[in-house]
């Protein structure tokens, strides 16, 4: 109970510094999303059913500012989040390496999502702003995945085994 | 079956699914949900406040390294203060002219008049993609889907696009679904249509096209609203040109404006709000 309550009020505090300070840390117009390279990260800690609705949840919020249509974020973070579970089934979940690559990878993947459903639903828009916003992820998650690592490994967050 | 077995893919598949059929439904509505204005509401409350002040942060931060520009600005500006100032009696002189003609001649001004109403922008453009601005007032303060927006200097930003009940959605000119019909400055025979655009380095310019081959634009000039489209009042400023190409294929030239407004760092705007809603037919 509490380790979904602390998860969600993160979740909620980093969308709102997604939309009010990140916008002006931009780097040549980009700036990433430091709620994706948190719940990437999330998933590869907690698997794959927590990242799930994990990513769904925080999809919604997303989702809710979004333009066009909503569930375009849902969908995308859920299936991300599923996959960087899987993931972090097979490594050492303490050393940052593969969650680096992995943000790098998934946040293209996600851009170049997003880019071909509003495609599809006829908007126009700018193909490389996925990959200059995954190396900046990547960045971010160079300095997070530390500290979200210890967080989910504290005595309070583990599940008791019942003997 | 061995698929029931597998849970997680089960889940996979089915949310997949359903958002898939919530995207293909919510495709262009213009109208947020009840719980979708609640929830943004609440979470403006915050995002407001924090947004204000990162706005300020920054502002004073790019005022710090951009000390030597805004020198040769301020000096730019003095010089242009001087001319408009003496532009200004001629202008006098030129409007009370034309109204005594007018008064001759028996013509009647134009009819549609509008109202400004200012608001806060409560959170920026959602991650690079759309560009749009999330601002306080909605449905209940009167505003509609379509209405005009401009910064505070009067210079053109976007559009509403979508509605809560408390806030709403603005498509900054950035997006390039938005279009307009637009003239040069001074110029009534430069006409053409002004649309959003992104350069390839992420900067936000415009694309003005469909200009007649005769027209004499050129880098420098100023480009304004032309007034044609409903609730759209003329003269409004949008941006000076940067580049001019001839479209000998189309019979038509095509020039780049660099917008006037600042959208990384608009705190507030303005609203035009037609008095007469019925005509323009929102």
């Amino acid at each position: 109970m509490k380790k979904t309550l602390i998860t969600g009020l993160l979740i909620i505090l980093l969308f709102i510094l997604d939309n009010t300070v990140m916008p002006f840390l931009v780097i040549y117009n980009y700036y990433p999303s430091v709620l994706f390279v948190f719940i990437i990260s999330f998933s590869i800690i907690n698997g794959k059913w927590q990242g799930l609705w994990v990513g769904v949840f925080a999809g919604i919020l997303e989702d809710i500012f979004f333009g066009n249509a909503f569930g375009i974020n849902c969908l995308l973070n859920m299936l991300l989040c599923v996959l960087a579970g899987e993931i972090g089934l097979n490594i050492f979940k303490n050393k940052r390496f593969v969650p680096m690559a992995s943000t790098l990878g998934l946040s293209v993947l996600k851009g170049v999502g997003i880019f071909v459903i509003l495609r599809i639903l006829g908007q126009h828009t700018n193909i490389y702003t996925a990959f200059f916003k995954a190396i900046y992820e990547m960045c971010i998650c160079l300095f997070l995945y530390r500290p979200i690592y210890k967080l989910y490994h504290r005595d309070y967050m583990k599940k008791e085994w019942k003997f | 079956m061995r698929l029931m077995k597998n849970k997680l893919a089960v889940t996979v598949i089915v949310l997949s699914a359903s958002f898939l059929i919530i995207i293909g439904l919510s495709v262009g509505r213009k109208n947020a949900t009840f719980a979708e204005s609640g929830v943004g509401t609440a979470l403006n409350e915050v995002q407001g406040r924090i947004y204000k002040v990162s706005s300020k942060i920054s502002n004073q931060l790019s005022f710090l390294t951009h000390v030597n520009e805004i020198k040769s600005e301020n000096q730019e500006l003095k010089k242009k203060i001087n001319d408009l100032a003496n532009m200004e009696q001629h202008y006098e002189y030129l409007k009370n002219d034309n109204e005594n003609l007018r008064k001759q001649l028996n013509f009647e001004k134009s009819s549609t008049n509008y109202t400004y109403k200012g608001a806060d922008v409560v959170k920026g453009a959602a991650g690079n993609w759309v560009d749009e601005l999330i601002i306080n007032l909605g449905k209940d303060n009167g505003m509609e889907v379509g209405m005009v927006v401009l910064d505070n200097q009067g210079c053109l930003v976007g559009k509403i696009t979508f509605l809560a009940s408390n806030w709403s959605r603005i498509e900054t000119l950035a997006n390039s679904n938005i279009a307009v019909s637009a003239v040069v400055g001074g110029k009534p025979d430069n006409n053409g249509i002004l649309k959003g655009l992104r350069e390839s380095n992420n900067s936000i310019m415009a694309s003005f096209n469909s200009l007649p081959l005769t027209s004499d634009i050129k880098k420098g000039d100023v480009v304004v609203t032309r007034g044609l489209d409903p609730g759209f009042p003329k003269d409004i400023r949008i941006g000076t040109v940067t580049e001019v190409q001839e479209d000998k294929g189309k019979l038509a030239k095509n020039a780049i404006v660099k917008p006037f407004a600042e959208f990384n760092k608009l705190q507030e705007v303005t609203i035009v709000m037609p008095k007469d809603k019925i005509n323009v037919g929102y």
